[in-house]
């Protein structure tokens, strides 16, 4: 059932008022400091029906936030850096910049298209939703691996894509430059869309950590190989498109085909060729294959997988301190699905398409109050009653709330 | 004296200034820093110092500074040749940068050590001014450091490590071997090349260009490197740490009361073309005293290309407006054009146009005032490229500025075109550096290839008009002799034909 966004100017209201988190979420970008240390030069921006953008807008303690937010209703709420003064007297200061924020990064479905056969575009369907799956193992990996980030959190954009938030103390502390130097690390896509699976003077056959740990966490619960068959990308010998692969070699693969026709054999014959560990486990039943490939040849296997699933990052986004991202928990337009924080563990099992929608979140409500009037327990009558802690939005709630943990201690 | 962040003991430090008392000491302030000789710039002096001493120091390390911009510009930092003509002005400089000149005796080191430290520091307060100064400096000090850790032998630097406050670890033969395979591949070292290989390990903001790079390992947090990229570490760190400090040196500078010593002194370091002169007019004893009647022909042959275009406009429209009246006047000042000459020829030509008393009027106080004969009654000094290019930008009347820096690129092609010496290749170069903001190599270019010189013979960087202007004439005057003692030789039917030959 597709969404019809007409009633999105009712549910707001009610949503935000009942269902956006707001007290773990002020509690997050306090990040265990007081309200006056760092939460007041925080930029918020609200945009509103008909791309009316507000910006600069911060707040002293979360009531004060939570009313604006109330009273507003924003279509859209994006969050912004940390200034150096309060955003609401930008005006005021000569010398008014952003001096922290989180490290962001953006990862779009749209990227994707080149080796996306299922849907194009804005469309999303499950077998795409396993590009994103991998997207984010590998980059929540190698976040933690090689830089020792402990905070992070993954967030459905509400349609196509998703967004990372890094809030340990040392990445809100990067400079532009120091960003731009670790996205241009983390990104392995060159200028001509080819992904570059060894690097530098050793060009031939070195294979960087960075390049193996992806290979190998890619290669781990089987979603890649799902891929390839629900992708078709072994139908044809199109797939030999390593830009280094040597002619005789292209041979040889080319007469492989011929003898291992379904995908399935296919790729089951390059695993038996190129990945060792695989071949390890294989005796020559099993159809071991007595190919050896030499040179750059070698790393065929890992240019097919890396090209298909390493992150494809928008560079842009992770760049800029003050660049606005837009905040979780909000609703994306067009779609109506909520922005959630993702659990990375559980994340192929995330259905992009059942979703939280603020339609049915909202509907949610008076059967959630109906089931607390029910409750027989006086202790639970007396707390406040918060229904996002409630009904559907409540798992990723606790995602979020696992985040703000790290957060604050970091 | 004051230094980067010593601002807390500000008062103590000033009352200890008026004293001016000569130098009591010779001892780093504070050892925590290598006690030899190579020293990340990380500790202030905090002694008391001569203001001779203070001149001297700083104004040694300005042409250290400058001598190393001038041979990185004609010859690749690290070759032979480089290093052979660096060495040649290293001589009498109390600054070791080749490890092979560096003294025996510790006193000598520690002194050597001293001069160094304190002459950075002194530096980067009379650079911290404007954001320009502060990237030159940070820059060419960088290299500086760059060059003399790679002339270093690994076991100095190794050894000086562990007395630099800077969190950077060897790591042992045990830590190498958990990682090694990862440090090969990661580092790009040859398999043969492992075993001998130092690698270091540092919080991988540290290593952020390394990072981007992408020749670097990095694990939880740390950045791995061999010892070769340990100076690109050091460095940038070096870099970073001098770039802060400056910005709040800046800061502080504002409430420091050295009005009358201390400013005027950072402000000369900074300003004047670096090689110390100031071009204010006043001549050496014995040198030609130039008249007006001199200039248009001086203008031809020796004048920078901003002078000959301001000149060119002046015998053209028998006007210039305020920012070239300016510009020019105080470049005719700079090269000895008397107070009474540089009158008279403005009044020849303006009073082309406007009555007589007008120009007394309107026009003869400002020169009278760049000359220190009204108001202020302060000689004024020429300007340097660095101010003509960053101030005062002209619009599109006027005829002041850089003409690599201020004109359009066509403009530019045309201009240079027009003189029938440029070559097109010539000129296509000159452009080309214009365009990649080069304004001082274009203009270094300019000269050496209307002097028939080879592209990078005039040996340092055209930084003020004036030195363009002395330079030329040196050029000219070395010609002229060297002919005379030619035709003497030869013959003595002929004439000298100077004239030909230096117009061009």
């Amino acid at each position: 059932m597709s969404y019809n966004s007409i009633r999105l100017p009712q549910d707001l209201p009610i949503y935000y008022k009942n269902f956006f988190p707001a007290k773990p979420f002020v509690k997050w970008l306090r990040y265990g400091l007081s309200y006056g240390d760092y939460f007041n030069r925080r930029e918020f921006a609200f945009i509103l029906a008909d791309d009316v953008h507000i910006r600069y807008r911060s707040y002293h303690d979360e009531l004060s936030f939570f009313k604006a937010l109330t009273s507003t209703n924003p279509e859209k709420l994006d969050i912004g850096a940390v200034y150096n003064h309060e955003p609401i007297n930008n005006k005021r200061h000569t010398d008014y910049q952003a001096v922290e924020r989180e490290l962001v990064f953006d990862i779009d479905l749209t990227d994707y298209d080149p080796i996306r056969n299922c849907c194009k575009n804005a469309t999303v369907c499950q077998k795409c939703w396993k590009f994103m799956v991998l997207a984010v193992k590998i980059l929540d990996f190698q976040l933690d691996d090689m830089f020792g980030f402990k905070a992070r959190m993954w967030v459905f954009s509400g349609r196509r894509g998703v967004h990372c938030w890094v809030g340990d103390k040392k990445a809100r502390m990067l400079n532009n430059t120091q960003r731009s130097a670790i996205a241009t690390r983390l990104n392995l896509f060159k200028k001509n869309g080819h992904c570059e699976v060894t690097e530098g003077r050793a060009k031939m056959t070195r294979v960087p950590p960075i390049v193996r740990d992806a290979f190998n966490v890619a290669m781990k619960d089987g979603i890649f190989e799902k891929m390839v068959l629900e992708q078709g990308w072994l139908e044809n010998s199109d797939f030999l498109d390593y830009p280094y692969l040597s002619e005789g070699f292209r041979k040889q693969m080319l007469d492989l085909l011929e003898t291992f026709k379904t995908p399935e054999e296919r790729w089951h014959m390059l695993r038996s060729v190129f990945d060792e560990g695989y071949r390890r486990n294989l005796t020559s039943n099993d159809g071991l294959q007595d190919v050896m490939p030499v040179m750059r040849d070698r790393n065929f296997l890992l240019y097919f997988v890396l090209q298909r699933c390493y992150p494809r990052l928008d560079v842009n986004v992770s760049t800029g301190t003050n660049h606005l991202l837009k905040s979780p928990f909000c609703i994306h337009p067009k779609t109506g699905n909520v922005a959630v924080p993702l659990n990375v563990e559980k994340i192929d099992e995330f259905d992009v398409n059942s979703c939280p929608r603020i339609d049915r979140v909202v509907e949610e409500l008076s059967s959630l109050l109906a089931e607390r009037e029910a409750d027989e327990n006086e202790d639970s009558k007396n707390r406040k009653f918060l229904p996002y802690k409630h009904g559907a939005l409540a798992p990723y709630v606790e995602n979020f709330e696992k985040f703000v943990y790290l957060a604050c201690i970091s | 004296m004051l230094f980067a962040n010593a601002i807390s003991d500000n008062r103590n430090v000033r009352s200890q200034m008026f004293n001016n008392q000569q130098s009591i000491k010779n001892v780093p302030s504070n050892t925590q820093e290598i006690p030899g000789y190579l020293q990340l710039y990380q500790t202030p002096p905090g002694e008391n110092i001569s203001l001779t001493e203070f001149d001297e120091i700083a104004m040694e390390r300005l042409k250290l500074l400058k001598n190393f911009e001038n041979c990185k510009d004609s010859h690749p930092m690290h070759t032979e040749e480089f290093k052979n003509k660096f060495r040649k002005t290293c001589d009498k400089i109390k600054l070791i940068v080749f490890p092979d000149l560096k003294p025996t005796s510790s006193e000598d080191i520690a002194e050597l050590w001293r001069r160094d430290n304190i002459g950075h520091f002194i530096l980067r307060l009379a650079f911290c001014r404007t954001p320009e100064n502060q990237k030159w400096l940070t820059q060419i000090e960088g290299d500086l450091l760059r060059f003399r850790l790679r002339q270093e032998r690994e076991v100095v630097v190794d050894s000086s490590l562990s007395a630099v406050n800077f969190p950077i670890h060897k790591l042992s033969s045990e830590e190498k071997k958990e990682m090694e395979e990862d440090l090969e591949h990661a580092c790009q070292v040859l398999s043969i090349d492992m075993k001998n290989k130092a690698f270091y390990k540092v919080d991988f903001i540290d290593a952020i260009e390394l990072i981007r790079r992408g020749s670097v390992h990095l694990k939880k947090g740390f950045a791995y490197f061999p010892f070769e990229d340990l100076v690109t570490i050091l460095v940038s760190k070096m870099k970073n740490t001098t770039m802060a400090a400056m910005a709040r040196a800046f800061k502080h500078l504002a409430i420091l009361e050295e009005e009358g010593r201390l400013l005027p002194r950072l402000a000369r370091l900074s300003n004047n073309a670096y090689s110390g002169k100031d071009y204010n007019g006043e001549q050496a004893d014995g040198s030609i005293i130039i008249t007006r009647h001199m200039i248009d022909k001086l203008a031809v042959r020796s004048f920078a290309p901003c002078m000959k275009q301001m000149h060119k406009n002046l015998r053209l429209n028998h006007h210039l407006k305020y920012g070239a009246r300016r510009q020019y006047g105080l470049f005719l000042k700079g090269i000895g054009l008397s107070l009474e000459e540089a009158i008279a020829m403005m009044r020849d030509e303006f009073t082309k146009k406007i009555p007589s008393d007008k120009f007394d009027k309107e026009y003869s106080y400002n020169i009278r005032y760049m000359y220190g004969k009204e108001g202020r009654r302060v000689p004024q000094t020429a300007m340097s490229c660095a101010t003509i290019i960053l101030n005062n930008p002209p619009s599109a009347t006027d005829c002041h500025g850089c003409p690599f820096r201020h004109s359009e690129k066509q403009v530019l092609k045309q201009k240079l075109s027009g003189e029938s010496i440029l070559k097109k290749g010539q000129v296509e170069l000159i452009v080309d550096l214009a365009e990649s903001n080069q304004y001082d190599k274009a203009c270094t270019r300019y000269f050496e290839f209307t002097h028939h010189l080879e592209e990078g013979g005039l040996g340092q960087r055209i930084t003020h008009p004036n030195q363009y202007y002395e330079e030329s004439q040196k050029i000219i005057a070395e010609r002229i002799a060297a002919k005379h003692t030619s035709d003497s030789q030869t013959s003595q039917k002929s004439e000298p034909k100077e004239e030909q030959m230096d117009t061009q």
